[in-house]
């Protein structure tokens, strides 16, 4: 069953339906989440957020888009409510330097990478999520979004730059991890 | 296949979304292009920390939602009370005021046990002002009435709401017990025929 369909039952009183929209959407909603804010420890809440807001909004979708379209939107409002609740992070280049050779294990790479990836722009942060984690194609997020595929190319082009010089600075690199 | 079109395509080959034929061109061209190599390299080993900092798997409880959004369902409702007790003083009191303005307390006498107060309706001199005035207290009145209606009606929608979750909420706690239950029956049933397994082996 389609999640139009299962939106039409849970509106017509089977909540049993709203449960299965849970479970097939938390873990792809918690994917976009902890790209958006990089913080692991805030992606349960945040995901509670956005289907209590689900919830909420029952009565008030409408199937002018798609679900998952709806639901994004709805996703991307409490990460920017969260965001605006927020203490600004330390920005990586306060850093001590050299990072590295403190502590070179994955642990710290993984973190940095998800910091690197909450300070960029919006828009670099969800080309990241949907090309990278999602796995859709450029022509899928163009249709999605309704932003030309070419404009979603550079942006994955400049977040994937972003990365790669940033990561560099810090020490980080292909040589160095083959070693 | 020249260097611009293998740097275009060596994400797609990193995530095996291309066709095999042309995979099959873009390593050609890495093997015999040092510079593009480089770069296959650099985007793999950030393709990799991108995809280990996976996001944590998350459990959302539906029965938390119903919770919550009772919850959410009973605050509003309080702030819409304290609104409408707000509006209704405000409106009390514009009504004072207008009436202060057609009344004087005049203090008389000397004597302070003797002082009495007597109110003494203000003559009007426009009688065109007291009937705006008297309209202006009617539909301040009216307005008064509106809110409060709406706010009943707002209280009793609320209150089917909450009725609503609150049901929702014990048939989800009777399904967990019912499926804890059955769990239980299951786990026992495995445990004889364990029990019933082992006595056969033994000799």
């Amino acid at each position: 069953m389609d999640d139009a369909e299962l939106m039409q039952r849970w509106q017509s009183g089977d909540r049993s339906a709203f449960e299965v929209l849970i479970q097939r959407w938390q873990q792809p909603i918690a994917r976009f989440l902890f790209r958006l804010t990089g913080e692991a420890e805030l992606t349960q809440d945040l995901a509670q957020e956005v289907f209590l807001r689900v919830y909420q909004a029952q009565q008030s979708y409408h199937e002018n888009g798609t679900f998952a379209a709806w639901l994004y939107r709805i996703a991307l409002n409490v990460a920017r409510d969260s965001a605006r609740r927020q203490k600004p992070t330390v920005p990586l280049s306060l850093y001590p330097e050299p990072i590295r050779e403190e502590d070179p294990d994955q642990l710290e790479l993984r973190t940095l990478v998800a910091q690197i990836i909450s300070e960029m722009p919006e828009e670099l942060r969800l080309v990241i999520h949907l090309r990278l984690d999602e796995r859709r194609n450029f022509e899928e997020i163009a249709r999605q979004t309704g932003t030309a595929a070419s404009t979603w190319k550079s942006r994955f082009s400049r977040a994937m730059e972003t990365l790669r010089s940033r990561l560099q600075q810090l020490g980080y690199g292909p040589e160095e991890t083959t070693s | 296949m020249n260097c611009k079109e293998a740097k275009s395509r060596l994400v797609d080959l990193i995530q095996n979304e291309l066709a095999p034929e042309v995979a099959h061109s873009v390593h050609a061209h890495l093997a015999q292009c040092p510079t593009c190599q480089k770069d296959y390299a650099e985007m793999q080993f950030v393709l990799e920390s991108v995809r280990r900092t996976q996001a944590p798997s998350v459990q959302i409880e539906p029965a938390e939602i119903y919770q919550q959004a009772a919850s959410h369902a009973e605050q509003q409702s309080r702030h819409w009370r304290r609104v409408s007790c707000a509006l209704g003083l405000l409106a009390a009191s514009f009504l004072i005021a207008f009436l202060s303005r057609n009344v004087e307390v005049r203090w008389t006498g000397s004597d302070p046990a003797l002082t009495r107060t007597v109110i003494v309706e203000k003559e009007s001199a426009d009688t065109e002002q007291v009937r705006k005035q008297q309209e202006q207290i009617h539909h301040l009145m009216e307005l008064t009435q509106a809110l409060a209606d709406e706010q009943q009606r707002r209280e009793v929608e609320h209150q089917q709401e909450l009725a609503e979750l609150r049901a929702h909420v014990q048939e989800t706690q009777q399904e967990s017990i019912q499926w804890r239950a059955q769990m239980e029956r299951q786990f026992a049933g495995l445990y004889q025929l364990y029990l019933v397994r082992k006595k056969g082996d033994l000799p």
